[in-house]
């Protein structure tokens, strides 16, 4: 069972057993939004606000339902509404986290953890929420803090854990990553909310030049994320991931055939490479990067060929220009590369990718 | 003066009526303090609460709750 039918089971046996109690039914009416079925929502939070006109929870859950049915005015009405009746609340602070953060409005969304935050100081989901919103705006200062008030509170807390490796992956701080990383990853941790945290440290490896533990950290992230917990075949089959799991996937699987040239195993890197291109046989990232493992191994028809693919299915890619530049140079064809670069010149003038 | 009985009836039913039923202070404490600490002995500790039958509404509430005002 999925851990939304578990929330929406439980809802639904709670309004059962109490269909007039408006706190029950306003918590089954926000399941119910989340699940998309805005209509029946809607139904039992007009009954809850017929009883209860004032219930600062049924507004916002009234303005996350509106929110679901892309009604954005009255939303941004109900969410405002909820908060001046009660903004202590901490359901109406998570929705209205939510919808300012859905409908894209960074600043009231901040203001809205601010507050949560300060009424409840050491409620750790509102920290690691202001913590996770810190980082995506960049505040990363404010977002260590936070990670640090919460794992205070409870250090066994991975899910503030893994915001802080995020938020120092993303200030490029690699020693902190791996930290903290070791601190949270091990074989219990093989599950898909950890595999965008394998990826995150076995980058920062890479980017220490450690490739051998690189590799191991990515090959976990595709383990995890296959549907056969392998990492020798491109699973073809990961469609029944989400769409940002799909790309940790292919990032990882990228990420590590580049390893394995760095390490000069170039027969595990094209081995690798082959098996994407078969899935995803027009996958630019992994024809640049057999061209750039040919060419740094003196294979440079074969880079070529790769090359002129590339620039034949892109030719506004700045990138595809200066490898072949560098390959013909390699070469020894150095009128070739100054025509390469002449015509990258032109690219760049008329705006390149 | 007598209280008719439908009166005596409705009283009851009034003092019954769902919303008013809740665990005992050492069970709420209990179950936030899991709740809070993020640990996976609060789905442990409801569904042994929810097997004695009492305030089932409430414990189910809780877990339902979870959803969206936790992040277990």
């Amino acid at each position: 069972m999925s851990i939304e039918q578990f929330h929406f089971d439980n809802a639904r046996a709670a309004a059962r057993l109490e269909p007039g109690n408006g706190h029950i039914l306003t918590t089954y009416a926000i399941i119910l939004a989340y699940k998309k079925k805005t209509a029946v929502a809607q139904q039992i939070i007009d009954r809850v606000l017929k009883a209860l006109p004032n219930d600062a929870r049924a507004h916002a859950a009234q303005g996350l339902i509106a929110l679901e049915r892309g009604d954005l005015d009255f939303a941004d009405s109900e969410i405002e509404l909820a908060v001046k009746l009660n903004g202590k609340d901490p359901d109406v602070n998570s929705l209205a986290y939510q919808f300012y953060r859905k409908s894209i409005n960074p600043k009231m969304a901040m203001s809205t953890l601010d507050r949560w935050v300060r009424v409840r100081p050491t409620d750790i989901f509102a920290l690691r929420n202001r913590a996770d919103f810190s980082r995506v705006d960049d505040k990363f200062a404010k977002s260590i803090a936070d990670c640090k008030a919460a794992l205070a509170i409870n250090p066994k807390y991975d899910d503030v854990r893994v915001v802080l490796i995020h938020t120092l992956s993303d200030m490029k701080d690699y020693k902190g990553v791996i930290q903290e990383g070791s601190k949270l990853l091990s074989k219990d941790k093989m599950s898909p909310p950890f595999a965008h945290t394998w990826e995150r440290r076995g980058d920062a490896y890479a980017s220490l030049h450690e490739y051998k533990k690189a590799i191991s950290d990515y090959t976990n992230a595709i383990k995890i994320l296959s549907s056969d917990h392998g990492d020798t075949k491109y699973d073809a089959s990961i469609v029944h991931l989400d769409s940002f799991q799909q790309q940790i996937y292919l990032r990882s699987w990228l990420a590590r055939c580049n390893m394995y040239g760095k390490i000069g195993d170039v027969t595990s890197a094209m081995k690798n490479i082959d098996a994407l291109l078969l899935i995803l046989p027009k996958e630019a990232g992994a024809v640049f990067l057999r061209a750039r493992i040919n060419m740094e191994n003196a294979q440079y028809d074969a880079a070529l060929k790769d090359i002129d693919k590339l620039i034949a299915s892109d030719p506004d890619v700045a990138e595809w220009y200066k490898i072949k530049a560098q390959t013909l140079r390699k070469m020894g064809k150095e009128t070739d590369a100054v025509k390469v670069e002449s015509t990258l010149k032109s690219v760049l003038r008329f705006g390149a990718r | 003066m007598r209280v008719p009985v439908v009166l005596v009836l409705s009283i009851l039913l009034l003092t019954t009526l769902p919303g008013d039923c809740k665990p005992s202070q050492a069970d709420l404490d209990k179950a936030n303090t899991l709740l809070n600490s993020f640990s996976p002995e609060f789905f442990t500790f409801v569904q042994a609460k929810l097997k004695t039958g009492k305030d089932m509404a409430f414990w189910h509430e809780m877990l339902a709750q979870s959803g969206f005002s936790r992040d277990l």
